[in-house]
């Protein structure tokens, strides 16, 4: 079963145009007219090139709509067996294939690749137990904790459903009844927001994930891609000058590989034994609005992901490539984080209405490994099958279950909850990150604020939450913010 | 049959949060946990519920003029065009009929810059009371090719190259260097009126040639023009990169602001006609799209004026969901044999049954308001309530009837099947002309556009040298400043 193999191809053109089942097109100019001047025939079948042009389009992502890929591997630089019994992981040396899409979240297809948004840094490896998908992105926190707020989230931050332009006045107001975000916005208002394009930017796992190791020890993960060619960043200004190219990062990375000049990141670890949770005042490990401090938690270094081709065709491997956190691999594993724990379900749902319910099948997302299963037919399946018994258990087929991996192992006892975590502690980790900043980062941190919090349409009351949010984080940052608002904070 | 009455809507919310089903939700902040912090039940069916909603938003952009917006208003009579066709809302003057138009831009995808080099879709549907008429035009009033068969080849050509997914001039340059008839189109949209300030500047065309039928069936070639009240004003390129890195938005932003202002834009309607009787009198065929009709022996006749003064509730119910097709006419105006008119009329409404389903016009917005009946029953996403139960037609329980018979084009079609391209092409006498009609400035920043196009360094010789040679039959001093500009030797 591999997707590779005899899979219809352009190499195999004919020489001449033919119509999709075959047949010879011997003017592929001119419509079948009554005369040189007359009206078009129905009979003129070759309108099927009309037709599927008009449905060449498929629906674009609700998020992450706007992307570039690229090819490459991954290599394995250190030894991490002792926290994962990872096959692709099981020594130095060991490349694993893989494809990586790097995306805006917010805006359409084609939109500028200049905007302040978050960027996806989604990592698929083809490895020999299936693929895992790293789908990640380019700051190590997100805005919210529980994936029930997302589609209210993302409404706030899409375009207005009435006026179809993005306001800072919904931003802020859906912001204000969730101080987790302010460490998120000290990224995106932070000059990290535009970065400079694709390579100049880190990438992270963002959530908590879990480590087992083949004698079934659990490990709390997070990992972090950092580029070997540095972070870079646009300017306010210089993001409306690049307004020249709205493709400029797509630009940037086809170059690069183009000309050989390979980007590179190297892959990071930290890890925590899950017995010290408890223990830690200040920090929830499954909270994704907090980052695991360096000190404390040091970076490890496990590998590094090289891209070196660029793809064939972005419909097939850009517009149709579908990542899942859901899709993991032996030895590594969810945690209880409720925003992965969401995003375990969204992703494939929302690819099973974009791409149709045989969306695996499709050669980027297939695994390149022999794999099997009873999922049969539905639109679009284009696997040769010729099994007759499509049923589990039979007598007559020989297939096994797999041979059994390790998972957590952890008791789960408690009653139905829909609650919020106890330890938020949503002030101290933003407060730190604005007074890690030189002071001109943090004046630009500060205009970026005014600017967005200057929308006629905030009210008092959302300002004066938002100026005391920004206090609790950093009393100097919200007398800067409400002197420049030319307001007194009502704290 | 009105889709407005008793419609869905939210004027009849609740006022506490509930799922699709109308169940209560209680607490819509949090997912159904093991405990505090543990995983995720599957049976928070509310939370499964709303994030699958969520997950299949979007529906398919539109292959071409997927960026847009739209505004509400209405289009009113101000002359007597009843000598020249019987259409019912062009009866008299003084007759106003709602509409909604969409102004777009074509190549790039929804989000796309609104400053990119671009022609604008104009696309108008007036709600008569004889059902809807779609006038789907453009900005610019002639179009690249003449025949729909080159349709999906042109627009892959203008779309980012399908491994990049970056627009690249050498793509464009290639394939129209096989057309000359585009030649005229290039000379908009390589003019600056390639880049309209924003929408309420910029004029609009039907771009093909239709047909008008009077009382006695007398059909008359028309093509129709929008002209705005408030002039044409373009960006020129360097505004452009401002304009477009600040807000991609901007067009849609200044027509929303302007209406919520009560600026209401406004556009004059005029006609141009021919009697069918002398379309062979000119130095260019009337079903050639490629061509303008000269306005001083085909002079603009004035017919109304629309005025837009109505944002639209929402974004995605009237402009993702409204769907336009030159097919959607009304009695007594009529296609021509233009054969990318021809096309048109099939690839509108395919695409849009692909993009929104078969049901398409049943969407409020896209619904007629007058009474209309069919045997079209059933498929996805069917929303109308309906009782009969004869729905085949003819019938002896069903008094419905054929509608009063519309006159339509009279003439004897007879010739054999043929696969071919028109005999007066004359691809080079208009673009000429305009290019001649332009100051000198701006001649120099068309030719500054040609030059950058022309150095894309997968640009070969032999494209170059055709194009050179396209623009000198053209015009001769267009001929020789590009080479010059291209520090090439004029080859011919």
């Amino acid at each position: 079963m591999d997707p590779y193999k005899h899979r219809p191809s352009s190499a195999f053109n004919a020489p001449y145009w033919t119509t999709n089942s075959g047949a010879p097109v011997w003017n592929n100019d001119s419509s079948l007219t009554v005369g040189a001047r007359g009206p078009i025939l129905l009979e003129d079948y070759h309108c099927e090139k009309l037709a599927n042009f008009d449905r060449e389009r498929i629906p674009e992502r609700v998020v992450h709509a706007r992307g570039a890929s690229a090819k490459g591997f991954f290599e394995v630089t250190h030894d991490i067996t002792h926290l994962t019994c990872a096959d692709f992981l099981r020594a130095p040396g060991v490349q694993t294939p893989v494809i990586v899409r790097f995306s805006t979240v917010i805006h359409e297809r084609g939109s500028p690749e200049t905007l302040r948004d978050p960027r996806g840094f989604a990592v698929k490896f083809y490895t020999r137990e299936g693929n895992w998908d790293l789908v990640g992105n380019n700051f190590p926190v997100f805005f919210i904790r529980d994936g029930i707020k997302f589609p209210d989230m993302v409404h706030a931050l899409k375009p207005n459903p009435r006026t179809h332009i993005q306001d800072n006045w919904r931003i802020l107001d859906f912001f204000s009844h969730h101080p987790e975000s302010l460490h998120m916005f000290s990224f995106l208002f932070d000059d990290v927001g535009i970065p400079a394009d694709y390579r100049h930017m880190d990438g992270s796992g963002v959530h908590t994930y879990t480590l087992v190791s083949r004698a079934g020890t659990v490990t709390y993960v997070k990992f972090h891609w950092r580029p070997t060619c540095g972070v870079r960043s646009l300017m306010d200004d210089e993001a409306v000058r690049c307004g020249a190219n709205h493709s400029h990062a797509t630009k940037d990375l086809t170059d690069a590989i183009a000309a050989g000049n390979f980007p590179e990141w190297t892959l990071y670890i930290q890890t925590m034994d899950p017995e010290m949770e408890d223990r830690l005042d200040d920090l929830d490990p499954l909270d994704v609005t907090k980052t695991w401090p360096e000190d404390t938690f040091p970076l490890q270094p496990v590998g590094r992901l090289v891209l070196n081709r660029n793809i064939d065709n972005f419909f097939a491997e850009n517009e149709q490539l579908a990542f899942c956190p859901g899709l993991i691999v032996p030895g590594i594993y969810y945690s209880d984080d409720k925003l992965l724990q969401t995003r375990i379900f969204s992703y494939s749902d929302t690819q099973r209405h974009r791409l149709g319910p045989n969306y695996l099948l499709l050669p980027a997302n297939a695994p390149k490994c022999a794999h099997h299963n009873n999922h049969y037919d539905g639109s679009m399946n284009f696997m040769h099958r010729h099994e007759e018994v499509d049923y589990f258990p039979s007598r007559y087929d020989a297939v096994r279950n797999a041979p059994r991996y390790p998972i957590p192992t952890a008791h789960i006892a408690g009653r139905r909850e829909k609650t919020v975590i106890s330890k938020e502690n949503n002030f101290k980790q933003p407060g730190e990150r604005y007074r890690a900043m030189d002071p001109a980062r943090q004046e630009r941190f500060i205009t970026r604020w005014v600017d967005a919090l200057s929308d006629p349409r905030l009210t008092h009351e959302i300002r004066t939450i938002w100026l005391s949010n920004w206090s609790q984080a950093d009393r100097s940052l919200g007398q800067k913010l409400a002197s420049r608002l030319s307001a007194k904070p009502s704290m | 049959m009105d889709p407005y009455k008793h419609r869905p809507s939210s004027g009849s919310n609740s006022s506490f949060w509930t799922t699709n089903s109308g169940a209560p939700v209680w607490n819509n902040n949090s997912a159904l946990t093991v405990g505090q912090r543990g995983p995720i039940l599957l049976e928070d069916y509310h939370l499964i519920e709303k994030l699958a909603q969520f997950d299949r938003e979007r529906i398919p952009e539109r292959v071409v003029h997927a960026r847009g917006a739209s505004a509400k208003g209405f289009f009113e009579v101000t002359h007597d065009v009843s000598h020249l066709t019987c259409a019912d809302f062009l009866r008299a003057p003084g007759v106003q009929t709602p509409v909604i138009v969409r102004f777009s831009t074509v190549v790039h995808e929804r989000g796309s810059p609104e400053t990119l080099r671009d022609p604008r879709g104009f696309a108008v549907k007036f709600y008569t009371r004889e059902g809807n008429f779609d006038l789907v035009g453009n900005n610019m009033p002639v179009f690249f090719i003449r025949d729909g068969m080159k349709f999906p080849d042109m627009v892959h050509a203008f779309k980012p190259n399908p491994k990049t997914n970056l627009q690249e001039n050498w793509r464009i340059v290639d394939f129209f260097s096989h057309h000359p008839e585009s030649l005229h189109m290039f000379t908009f949209l390589f003019d600056d009126v390639g880049i309209p300030l924003n929408y309420r500047h910029m004029e609009g065309f039907g771009v093909n040639t239709y047909s008008l039928i009077n009382r006695d069936g007398k059909p008359h070639l028309v093509k129709f023009h929008w002209k705005p009240t408030c002039g044409v004003k373009c960006l020129l390129d360097n505004e452009a990169v401002t304009v477009g890195g600040t807000c991609h938005s901007h067009a849609t932003k200044d027509l929303y602001d302007s209406i919520a202002a009560g600026n209401y834009p406004e556009w004059k309607l005029y006609i141009q006609t021919i009697d069918l009787d002398h379309e062979d009198k000119f130095d260019f065929d009337p079903l050639d799209v490629t061509k303008t009709w000269p306005e001083d022996i085909i002079p603009l006749q004035p017919v109304g004026r629309m005025v837009l003064n109505k944002n639209v509730d929402n974004f995605f119910a009237e402009n993702e969901q409204i769907a336009f097709c030159p097919a959607i006419s009304v009695p007594a105006i009529h296609y021509s044999d233009d054969k990318l008119l021809q096309t048109r009329i099939f690839s509108y409404a395919d695409t849009q049954r692909h993009r929104l389903g078969p049901n398409y016009l049943m969407l409020p917005v896209n619904a007629p308001k007058c009474a209309h009946h069919n045997n079209h029953h059933d498929g996805f996403m069917n929303f109308m309530h309906r009782d009969e139960e004869v729905n085949y037609f003819p019938s002896r329980f069903d008094p419905a009837r054929h509608a009063e018979k519309v006159p339509i084009p009279p003439r004897v079609l007879t010739r054999c099947r043929e696969k071919c391209i028109i005999q007066k092409e004359n691809n080079f006498k208009q673009a000429g002309e305009r290019y001649r009609s332009f100051d000198p400035a701006r001649q120099d920043r068309f030719i500054q556009r040609w030059v950058d196009a022309l150095t894309h360094p997968r640009v070969t010789h032999e494209h170059r040298t055709i194009w050179i040679s396209y623009w000198s039959q053209c015009d001769a001093a267009l001929g020789q400043k590009l080479p010059s500009r291209l520090n090439l030797k004029p080859s011919m």
